[in-house]
């Protein structure tokens, strides 16, 4: 009976100092973190903080909602998300793109991937968000709302800035989302779905660009009636092509389309798509954009297209004298750093 | 023997005319018959014999080790000068020297349950210190408060809130929160004195070995609230009674203004001034007999007047605040199941102990029969003492029944698990056993209320979310003489507290809102958020929809379709008991 207690009272003892370390060092949630200071720290003011804020806060925004003291120099390579074409078009251009655009296909996947290399490389990614193989009516009717959460969700765990443009060109009759076979009601219904699914998710880290084509082809079509509100959109991105057909100036391309957005928003401007064709001016054309882009200060930049697609070739590499230009021009263009 | 003689031979028990014709047939109740013995020699002493002495006496209630109670001659140690003729008997050196080393290890065991614990500020915290900090500044300097706390705070604001902002400014959260750990450890040891005055030793470290690991005493031991503070100054109270039980009555007074700034502190402690006073009178019972009831019943009526006086004359706000605390908490919606199973939780196993406690007591007044105790008094005064020991573990959920609330349960069951603790101490005992026959029943259990406490402990300490991350998401947009809207603004008040452009006056919570239109219209509830909101009032905005669920979703609909605000991002609010996404959204 001794040497039951002998062992009992022993092992009763280790069981209550192993629960009570146990207790110490296992079961508490809230392991100490990293010490950091705090927001203020007069002699009234409460301990510091204990967790470091860095790696847990939403990436903030406000400096690139509408940034200044800089421009958005960026490129829309082919084989995106390859950044091989980008270095390339670097190369021709002389300096870093601080933009890299890709085209998505509806129901292709957020690639997190891209949008983190390309903000190591020190650009912001742009997607432009294409609705092939459904309609902005069945979206905003909510029949995407599975694809739109996840991707959103993908957005919002990456924490990185990523600017977004569904729809682009909606004011053409090109696209199954453009005037040919969408309504603009449902354009704006499907815009807000979305736009809202992204708040319900947390995908604050988004700019949102609303980038219809310039008026010039159709001006017929209203683009306030594209409209979505401010509430829901950032920036307004404007697609306009310097053809061979030229002469054409920053103001004569972009100008009426500018004239007609400034009615309906005071949100900063981006050329969100553009390149010259090779032809007699071509240079002239360069020069334009480049300093089109400089001289308007609610112009955030450009997107060069670097593709050489239906047989025409818009791409800078394999353009020595229109690389040359735009070199020299955008050589002293000052650049926003996103990362800053 | 002489009059003055320093002891009296008495002869063997007789059976207690008193317990009627059947009782002669068996022995008369020991104690029973010492305390009156005892008090007929009170009433035989000179008045001058009955005063206070400092002289160290043999013992006089202790009967000696070796005897057999029912049958030994007793020798009682009548006192001569100014002690009263009975009084405590002061253990050996070498138990007392053991007892206080063991009571030393617990004390070691609470402090290290209680710094285990890590969170940031709770609600209740940051309101308290923020607004000591504002109640010092306008004793100092005459600043100006955030609102009348006197009408809400659950303690007069001039007094835990300005201490613990003394003491938050000195270190921090953390210095206060050791100020608390000071307070419960205090009242572990004053417990542990207590019990063993109305006990014994081995009781009394049952006592407090329970006490310790109960899940109140370590939250509220690193809790930056007034319920340690209150809790160590009723403690104070109940031990200073219990120690001068023996002495003049005078000495009662002494308790009375500590009970009185108790409650004070903590509107809460009001409920167990009545306990206090029993526990006065009942300790005092063996030594005064009746009168310690009189005393009983005069001092619980003193300390209620002097404290319901001493609210009247600082104003209805006061009383306002006290009534809310303690009696009619109306807004409670809790069920009474949740609020008995959460009670059964938080103190169950020592109320199981305590009413084991009070019976086995009741029944008799030792575990074993030379088992060294303090005077036990009659049966009734066992029972009562039992009673109100035990019953006043279920005054805190009888209370928090009637106020329908289970509103902070696990701090104010440690003030009823503080008076239960003795008892159940003797229960514990009892399960043990003489000569410690059932050790491992002992253990066992007090592993069980150890990994009880830990574990609840850990539970309620992590269920409000760590601030850190919001704090650092609001601090990126604030700015001078602009207004945020925070459901829950407290928290984020106190740990911006110094920031030139967060002063409480630019927070408002979700909870109450009167906005002024610029047509001069004044708007409150949700038209007067959304009048403020469509104006761009508010630079911030923050929800998680953890209060005020519907208005934040109003709040959550406008903003989505208002061009003047965006998401700024949102935080995550992860507790082991809490999920919760923060939106927080800035004026562009």
């Amino acid at each position: 009976m001794k040497a039951r207690a002998r062992f009992i009272l022993p092992a009763l003892a280790g069981t209550a100092l192993a629960a009570m370390l146990a207790g110490c060092g296992l079961t508490s949630p809230h392991s100490p973190g990293a010490a950091t200071p705090g927001q203020n720290a007069p002699s009234k003011a409460p301990a510091p903080m204990r967790t470091s804020p860095s790696s847990s806060l939403p990436y903030n925004m406000s400096g690139l909602l509408d940034p200044t003291g800089g421009k958005f120099f960026g490129v829309e390579a082919q084989d995106a998300p390859a950044l091989a074409p980008v270095t390339a078009f670097a190369a021709s251009a002389g300096r870093k793109p601080d933009l890299i655009g890709q085209y998505l296909a509806w129901d292709s996947s957020f690639d997190s991937r891209a949008v983190a290399a390309a903000w190591s490389y020190g650009a912001m990614y742009y997607i432009a968000w294409e609705p092939y193989d459904t309609s902005v009516q069945a979206i905003a009717d909510g029949q995407s709302d599975a694809y739109i959460r996840k991707f959103a969700g993908e957005v919002h765990a990456l924490n990185l800035p990523v600017a977004i443009s569904f729809g682009h060109e909606m004011n053409g009759n090109w696209y199954p989302w453009g005037t040919g076979q969408a309504t603009a009601s449902a354009f704006v219904a499907a815009w807000r779905h979305i736009h809202d699914l992204f708040i319900q998710a947390g995908a604050s880290n988004v700019i949102w660009v609303w980038n219809p084509n310039i008026i010039n082809p159709v001006p017929q079509v209203q683009l306030s009636l594209y409209w979505p509100g401010d509430a829901y959109v950032d920036w307004v991105g404007v697609t306009g092509y310097f053809p061979t057909t030229g002469p054409e100036t920053f103001t004569s391309v972009y100008g009426p389309t500018m004239a007609e957005v400034r009615q309906i928003t005071t949100k900063p401007i981006i050329i969100a798509e553009t390149s010259v064709e090779t032809g007699p001016s071509d240079v002239q054309a360069v020069d334009s954009l480049v300093s089109g882009v400089r001289r308007h200060h609610r112009v955030l930049g450009f997107i060069w297209f670097d593709f050489n697609k239906d047989g025409v070739n818009w791409q800078l590499e394999t353009r020595p004298g229109l690389s040359a230009t735009l070199a020299a021009d955008v050589a002293n263009l000052p650049l926003i750093d996103p990362k800053r | 023997m002489p009059p003055d003689a320093e002891t009296v031979m008495l002869a063997k028990f007789a059976p207690d005319p008193d317990t009627g014709p059947g009782s002669g047939s068996r022995p008369a109740d020991p104690e029973h018959q010492v305390a009156k013995l005892a008090q007929a020699h009170l009433a035989a002493e000179p008045a001058s014999a009955k005063n206070f002495s400092t002289r160290r006496r043999a013992p006089l209630d202790i009967l000696p080790e070796d005897e057999d109670p029912a049958v030994s001659t007793r020798v009682l140690v009548m006192p001569r000068g100014k002690r009263g003729p009975a009084r405590f008997s002061e253990p050996s050196a070498r138990r007392t020297w053991i007892s206080r080393a063991v009571l030393a290890a617990i004390l070691c065991v609470q402090a290290l349950l209680s710094l285990r614990l890590q969170n940031t500020a709770s609600t209740t915290e940051a309101l308290y210190l923020y607004g000591g900090h504002m109640e010092t500044g306008h004793l100092l300097h005459g600043g100006s408060l955030q609102g009348n706390y006197a009408t809400y705070f659950g303690g007069v604001p001039v007094l835990y809130p300005v201490l613990g902002a003394a003491a938050n400014s000195v270190g921090g959260l953390d210095a206060v929160r050791a100020l608390s750990l000071l307070a419960m450890l205090i009242t572990t040891a004053l417990l542990y004195a207590m019990t063993r005055r109305l006990f014994n030793e081995r009781v009394a470290l049952c006592a407090a070995a329970l006490f310790c690991v109960t899940v109140g005493a370590i939250v509220v031991g690193h809790l930056a609230t007034s319920d340690a503070v209150s809790l160590c100054l009723l403690a104070l109270a109940s031990w200073i009674l219990v120690r001068t039980a023996s002495w003049h009555w005078r000495a009662y007074l002494l308790a009375m203004p500590v009970a009185c700034v108790a409650a004070a502190t903590d509107y809460w402690a009001l409920l167990y001034l009545p306990t206090v006073a029993f526990l006065g009178g009942l300790a005092a019972h063996p030594y005064v007999g009746r009168q310690g009831l009189v005393r009983a019943l005069v001092m619980g009526g003193v300390m209620v007047e002097v404290f319901a006086g001493g609210v009247l004359i600082a104003g209805r706000d006061y009383v306002t605040a006290a009534v809310a605390a303690t009696a009619s908490r109306s807004a409670g919606n809790s069920q009474a199941m949740r609020i008995l199973a959460e009670s059964g939780k938080w103190g169950g196993l020592i109320a199981a102990l305590a009413v084991l406690g009070a019976i086995s007591y009741g029944n008799r007044a030792r575990t074993e029969p030379s088992e060294r105790v303090a005077l036990p008094g009659s049966r009734g005064r066992r029972v009562a003492l039992g009673i109100v020991l035990a019953g006043t573990a279920l005054l805190t959920l009888i209370d928090q029944l009637y106020l329908n609330t289970d509103l902070s349960l696990d701090t104010h069951a440690a003030f009823g698990l503080f008076f239960a603790a003795p008892i159940a101490g003797v229960g514990l005992a009892r399960l043990i056993g003489d000569h410690f026959r059932r050790v491992q029943i002992g253990v066992v259990i007090w592993t069980a209320a150890l990994v009880f406490g830990i574990s609840q402990s850990t539970q309620l300490f992590g269920s409000w979310p760590d601030s850190s991350s919001l704090v650092m998401e609001l601090s990126r947009y604030l700015g001078p003489g602009t207004h945020y809207l925070v459901e829950n603004d407290n928290v984020a008040i106190y740990y911006l507290m110094g920031n030139p452009d967060a002063r409480p006056d630019q927070f408002s919570s979700t909870y109450f809102i009167s906005y002024r239109t610029p047509g001069g219209q004044v708007l409150t509830g949700a038209p007067g958020y959304l009048a403020a909101l469509r104006a761009g009032y508010f630079r911030v905005i923050i929800y998680d929809s953890s209060v005020t669920p519907a208005l934040d979703r109003s709040l959550a609909t406008a903003l989505e379709s208002n061009p003047r605000y965006r998401l700024a991002g949102t935080v995550p609010e992860d507790a082991p008991d809490f999920h919760a996404t923060c939106y927080v959204w800035i004026r562009t």
